[in-house]
Formats: structure tokens, C-alpha cells, sequence
């Protein structure tokens, strides 16, 4: 399993409807070599359902698909997308010297087998032409590969932005915030600091400080778990989760 | 949204596969970028790229770019070119002229542009003069917004018939093509006796199966008939003795009779058929196959006869090696005679090359050194001068010998000026050593390093302090012609003389 948000010790994975609709949608995907899109608020657990997905392909051998995951920074050129690529695909860097068709040239060749699953993450920030580009390499009658974006907030306003990527569009997920009512059945679950802990309690860090999105239960829990350690409890309670609140900003 | 009386146009073409095309742009209108028209484009791409060359071209243009030579690039990889060498190549502007000849070549019937909508209004116009200049249909696919009537006004600038059709039109009007059949080779290999040709007919009854001998034969009758008639026909080459006849018989063998055969059984019969024909018309064509390795009846056959080995020196954009490199191998010599050739020596379809009416090729002067003229005594005995015979070239490589015809055309070359031309100064016939460069560059890239284009200086060692040793395509074949004494001949019973060898 990845690695949960700052190293979390001791936290599980949360069986979410989300997290097990996105194997489903990279099974998918790879099997019909397809385009697909994972997009939702920030910290909602997407890339880290993504990671297990992909880990759990490559583990399982069921598939034989390489699988190749790449972010890129803000509002990149369409020349830094495909020399990201190259580098991502074959491990070194492309010399400086080559130019758009050359490295194309070389992506419709290393995409052309065997197969892949390429996984674009942040992928709101990829301009219109970024965006073309990847619709030209995976539209190339000699490429074969499955196309993953993932995105946080602006992603598939981005994506349907375009017409022609959208109607490419295979599977679509967008994730959302947990539930108020899931909270306290996912999170008994989640670590042992709230395995004991009352329902009121939950709904209070989830109502302050989470608000439903994982990636601040991951950090609420680091903190709680070291609280609960320097003050020898196996269970949050009120003063744990009033003085976590407090090195966390107040809940503010 | 259709152009009625076009679009009729197109759709009877369309129906009709010898029906000519007329030239024309048509704007393909995927406004939504549908799917339909994405996937009618996938399998169409799939199916031209692997029969490339073909007259039908669906070109992808590089995201972003608008320049011409990038989309000239965009144009050759979609004519089946290795992206890989043409980077490799550095045509810079040089490149949208490359492309025009090798469309030339290929005859493309139909350019397909994909996302057209992508590209400056400088291409379109430029397509709409291609469609003029090759007499062929460029297809403009539309799939996003911009300004299309512009296009349009582009192409029409270029005096070309225009129309915009709607994405459902695409698959009647521009079908997949069929999928390239393999090959059919009723002549199964078959084991040959390795007798002599004295024998060879009679040694075949005896061992093969009734069957084979019967498929055997037909090609031995037939290709003894032929060599018959070719012996018939340049009787008065006898009177210029062993090199005149010579001359003329490599140039028959290696362009019509042994030459085409692909496999090495079936040329293996051609020539045992073909010396008992000579032999008994008083030419001896002898065979020394001890010195060509296991398989000697393999090195009978065309150097270049088969669309893989052609598909090799395709890859390039470069028209002029893969021109000079072709014709060599061909010839299985260097390119010693070829600033003879001029423009209109060359068929516009690269099939063939005339013998020059003056001949201005300059001939080196070992050629005429005694002991050059022993070394080829003693193995064909004919000197093959390439251009001194129509040089036939066979049908996968005609494409590389049109290519450049078509890029001197565009470079404004006449029919009086050279084929072969220096690149610095095009009116000039380029010299040996550069054609001969060329060759071994090409060649090497090829890993094909045959002995007779070595440089003087020669890493193998071969030649250091050596004569040169003589090359042609009969000692490439272990060949040599002999002229029988005209009192031998009349006493060999003459089976021709049994019309027509049956």
C-alpha cells in the first residue's frame, strides 16, 4: 500500500466507495487502453487511491502493463510535457537538443509497446496544448496505452473545457469529501487512537478541523497519535483532540 | 454544407477504384471531434502506414507547430519515413521540397490532413497547390473551432476545386483501404539437383517428383525460350565480340531474366535453362558457384527485388543516396557511370533509365590498365558499363529513382541536365567520389558492405597496394561469358530449332 500522508504509522486503508471504484476504473482502463479522469477537492484521497490501484496492478501480474506516473509543474509547455515523458518513460533525460517533432517522434515510438498505463497527476495544470498533445499521442494509430488524469479542483473544468477531450472521456470519477455520516465507521477503522473513541468526539474533529477530507484526518491523526503517546492513552478524548486543534491552527 | 456536384464527384470516384482523382480540397466538418470519424481514422492510418508507400497518406501534424518544415516532417513520417533518420538528416528548409517529391513519387491519390484546424492558414493554401501540382485530394479534417471558410479561400487561392462535407460522408468517400494481401508463390522451393546445365533438365526428370518436375519444367521451357529469343534478336552483338554481347546479356539477365526471381530455386532453373539456350546458340554462360558461399543459387537473385530490402534505404527523406545507393546495389557496382545519366534519361516513374544518347560519363583510367583488363578476362569478361544499357529497376525500388526525378524536377532541372547532380551546383553532374560517399554512407547505415565500395583506403585491407578488383553483376553472381567458335557451334544440335523448345 502507498504511503499515507506524512508517514502516518499505524493507519489503515479506508475501504471507501471511492477507493474501490478507482481499481475498478484502472482495470478499465487498461483493459480498453482508454482515457479516464480522477478528479475531486484537494486531499480527498485521490492520488492515494490511484497509488494502490497501480501497486496492487503491478503486484497482482494479472495485467501486462507498465505503468508510469507523472506530475508536472504549473502551466507547463507542451515541449516540458514531452520531455517529461520521455524521461519518465525511458529514465533519462532527452538532450536539450532535441526538439518537439524529434521527442513526439520518440513518444509514438516508446508508446507503441509495449502496453501502459500513463498516470498524469495534477493535471489542472496542464494548458490546452498540453492537453493536445496527449490527445495526439494516444489518437496515434500506432500507440496503444491507457491515459490517467488525475486532478484536484479545476481538472475537469479543464478537461471538459476541451470538446475534443472530453468525448474521450472512457470512466469519470469524481471524489468527493467523506460523508458526516460515514465518519465515525471509517475512522474506528482508520487508526487505533479512534478505535474506542465516542461518535460525538469524531464528529466534533470532523466538524472543526477535517471536514470530511482525508488528507486533514491523516494530519489530525499524526498529531493526536503523538499526543496520545507523550500522555500514555490509547484513545483520543476531548483534552487530546482540544490540544491537537490547538498546534493545528485552532481549527481555524 | 455540401458542395453537391463535388461531392457527387467524390463519391463516384470513391465507388470507382480506377476512376482518376480529380484534384481537390475537401473540408471534413467534425466540429464535435466525433468518434466516429476519430476511429474511421485510426484504421485508415493503421492500413496506409503499413502498405507505405501508398497512394492514400493520413498525416498527423506535430501539436503546436506551424512551421513548414516541421509539418514537412509531419508529411514524411505519415509517407512511412524512420523519424529517427530524418531528425538525423537536418533537411531545414530543404525538407517541405522532399516531401513534395516523395508524395510525387509515392502517386498519392489522397492526403488526408487530421486536425487541420490546427494549422496556419499558410499550410492550407500550400496544400491547396499540392492538390494542383500532384493532381490529388487533400482531405482537410476539421475537428475544432477556427476560421474553416478561410481555409477554404486558401485552397481555392491555389485554382482547386473546394468542398466542405459533413463527418458522416467520411467512410463513403474515403474508404479504408483493403488490407495488403500477402504475396501469393505458386513456386514452392524445391530441392535442385546440382548438376551442371548440360545435365540439368534430365537429372530434374530423374529425381524430382512428377509433379514438381512439371512445375519445373514449365519454368525451364519457358525461360530457355526466352533466352532463345533474346539470343535471336542481338545476333549482330556477336561481331563486337565478348564485351558486346556481354554488355547486353548482364544488362537482360539482371533487369528480365534472372534478375526478378525472388527465390533462389526458381533462379537457380532460369539459369540452367538460360546457359543451354546461349550454349546452343554459341555463347557460353558459365557458373562458378564454389566461390559464393552455402547457399550459391541465393546470390543469382536482384539485389533490391523485394520491398524489405528497398524499405531500407527508404527510411531517409534524402532522395539523392537512396537513389545512388539503389541503382548500385542494382548494378552491384560503384557509381562509376552515373553522371552520364541526364533527367530525361530517367522515366518520371523511376522504372527506367535509359542509355544516354551522348554518352559524358568520365571513365576512370585504371580501367584501361592491362592488368585491370586480365582481372576481368579472367572472371565475367565483359567490363558492365551501367550506362551503356536500358537499366530496368525492379518494381519496389522504382519509388527511390521517381523520388529524386521529382525533387530535380522541383530543384528546376531540365531533361539536359545531370540526374545526378552536385548540391552545391545542381547544373553540374556530381562527381564519383561524392556519388561513391554517398553509396558507402548509405550503405554502411545499411550494414551492407560490399567489396566493390570500399575506399582505396580500404579498413578491410582488400585493396592496399592491390589492383583494383573488377565488379559487376555478373562476377557479383559467379558468372562469366564465353563466345564459342562458330565451326563448334553449328555442330550442337540446336533444340530451338524444334520451335519453341518443347
Amino acid at each position: 500500500m502507498p504511503t499515507h500522508f506524512l508517514g502516518l504509522q499505524g493507519a489503515s486503508t479506508l475501504p471507501t466507495h471511492q477507493f474501490q471504484l478507482t481499481a475498478r476504473i484502472v482495470d478499465d482502463l487498461v483493459a480498453h487502453a482508454a482515457t479516464g479522469c480522477v478528479h475531486g477537492p484537494a486531499g480527498a484521497g485521490k492520488t492515494f487511491a490511484v497509488d494502490a490501484a497501480l501497486e496492487r496492478l503491478r503486484a497482482s501480474g494479472g495485467h501486462p502493463v507498465v505503468t508510469c506516473s507523472v506530475s508536472f509543474p504549473s502551466k507547463p509547455t507542451m515541449l516540458r510535457v514531452a520531455t517529461e515523458l520521455v524521461t519518465a518513460l525511458t529514465g533519462t533525460i532527452p538532450p536539450p537538443s532535441r526538439n518537439r517533432f524529434q521527442l513526439i517522434s520518440q513518444l509514438v515510438g516508446l508508446l507503441a509497446a509495449p502496453a501502459r498505463l500513463l498516470v498524469l497527476d495534477e493535471a489542472q495544470r496542464l494548458t490546452g496544448e498540453c492537453l493536445e498533445l496527449l490527445r495526439h499521442l494516444h489518437d496515434h494509430h500506432e500507440t496503444r496505452f491507457a491515459l490517467l488524469y488525475v486532478g484536484g479542483d479545476g481538472c475537469w473544468e479543464v478537461l471538459s473545457r476541451e470538446p475534443m477531450l472530453r468525448s474521450r472521456i472512457f470512466r469519470r470519477l469524481p471524489f468527493q469529501p467523506l460523508e458526516r455520516a460515514q465518519i465515525p465507521g471509517l475512522m474506528r477503522g482508520y487508526h487505533r487512537v479512534y478505535a474506542a473513541a465516542d461518535e460525538e468526539l469524531l464528529w466534533d474533529i470532523d466538524d472543526v478541523y477535517a471536514h470530511g477530507t482525508l488528507r486533514d484526518w491523516a494530519v489530525f491523526t499524526n498529531t493526536a497519535a503523538a499526543l496520545c503517546a507523550e500522555a500514555n492513552r490509547d484513545t483520543v478524548d476531548a483534552a487530546v483532540i482540544a490540544n491537537a486543534c490547538t498546534l493545528l491552527g485552532g481549527g481555524v | 454544407m455540401v458542395t453537391a456536384p463535388l461531392a457527387l464527384d467524390l463519391l463516384v470516384e470513391a465507388s470507382e477504384e480506377s476512376s482518376p482523382a480529380q484534384p481537390c480540397v475537401v473540408l471534413v466538418r467534425n466540429d464535435d471531434d466525433g468518434v466516429g470519424v476519430r476511429e474511421h481514422l485510426k484504421f485508415f492510418g493503421e492500413i496506409t502506414a503499413r502498405a507505405a508507400p501508398a497512394p492514400r497518406v493520413l498525416v498527423r501534424p506535430t501539436p503546436g507547430a506551424t512551421d513548414q518544415t516541421t509539418f514537412a516532417l509531419d508529411v514524411l513520417v505519415a509517407l512511412g519515413k524512420n523519424p529517427h533518420v530524418l531528425a538525423g538528416e537536418q533537411l531545414g528548409a530543404s525538407a517541405w521540397s522532399y516531401a513534395r517529391a516523395w508524395l510525387a513519387a509515392a502517386q498519392v491519390t489522397d492526403l488526408v490532413v487530421d486536425r487541420a484546424h490546427q494549422l496556419p492558414a499558410q499550410r492550407w493554401g500550400e496544400l491547396g497547390e499540392l492538390a494542383a501540382e500532384l493532381g490529388c485530394r487533400v482531405w482537410l479534417i476539421w475537428s475544432g473551432p477556427g476560421d474553416s471558410q478561410a481555409a477554404m479561400d486558401s485552397a481555392r487561392g491555389a485554382g482547386v476545386r473546394c468542398a466542405s462535407v459533413m463527418p458522416e460522408w467520411l467512410p463513403w468517400l474515403l474508404p479504408v483501404p483493403v488490407r495488403p494481401q500477402q504475396p501469393d508463390h505458386p513456386f514452392s522451393d524445391t530441392l535442385l539437383p546440382l548438376a551442371e546445365f548440360t545435365t540439368f533438365r534430365a537429372a530434374a526428370r530423374r529425381h524430382l517428383p512428377p509433379h514438381q518436375f512439371e512445375t519445373v519444367d514449365r519454368l525451364y521451357l519457358d525461360a530457355a525460350g526466352a533466352a532463345d529469343g533474346w539470343l535471336a534478336d542481338h545476333q549482330h552483338l556477336r561481331a563486337e565480340g565478348r564485351e558486346g554481347i556481354g554488355g547486353a546479356l548482364a544488362a537482360w539477365l539482371r533487369d528480365d531474366q534472372l534478375g526478378p526471381h525472388q527465390r533462389p530455386s526458381q533462379a537457380l532453373v532460369v539459369l540452367r535453362a538460360t546457359q543451354a539456350a546461349l550454349f546452343v546458340g554459341g555463347v557460353l554462360l558459365c557458373w562458378n558457384p564454389a566461390a559464393l558461399g552455402p547457399d550459391p543459387a541465393a546470390r543469382l537473385c536482384g539485389t533490391i527485388d523485394t520491398r524489405q530490402r528497398v524499405h531500407e534505404l527508404y527510411v531517409g527523406a534524402r532522395t539523392a543516396p537512396a537513389a545512388i545507393t539503389a541503382l548500385s546495389l542494382h548494378l552491384n557496382q560503384p557509381p562509376l557511370y552515373f553522371d552520364c545519366w541526364r533527367l530525361g534519361d530517367v522515366a518520371t516513374d523511376g522504372s527506367v533509365l535509359n542509355s544516354p544518347e551522348v554518352h559524358r560519363h568520365k571513365a576512370p583510367a585504371y580501367l584501361s590498365y592491362p592488368d585491370h583488363q586480365a582481372a576481368i578476362a579472367t572472371t565475367s569478361g565483359v567490363t558492365e558499363i551501367a550506362c551503356a544499357h536500358p537499366v530496368r529497376i525492379p518494381a519496389p525500388a522504382q519509388v527511390l529513382l521517381a523520388a529524386h526525378h521529382a525533387y530535380r524536377r522541383h530543384q528546376g532541372a531540365t531533361a539536359e541536365d545531370p540526374f545526378f547532380a552536385d548540391p552545391t551546383t545542381p547544373a553540374e553532374a556530381a562527381t564519383y567520389s561524392r556519388l561513391r560517399s554517398h553509396a558507402v554512407r548509405t550503405a554502411a547505415r545499411l550494414h551492407h558492405t560490399p567489396g566493390w565500395l570500399h575506399l582505396d583506403d580500404c579498413r578491410y585491407g582488400a585493396d592496399i597496394g592491390l589492383h583494383r578488383r573488377p565488379s559487376g553483376w555478373l562476377i557479383e553472381r559467379g558468372l562469366s561469358v564465353h563466345l564459342l567458335d562458330p565451326a563448334l557451334t553449328e555442330r550442337v544440335p540446336h533444340p530451338v530449332r524444334r520451335p519453341p523448345w518443347r
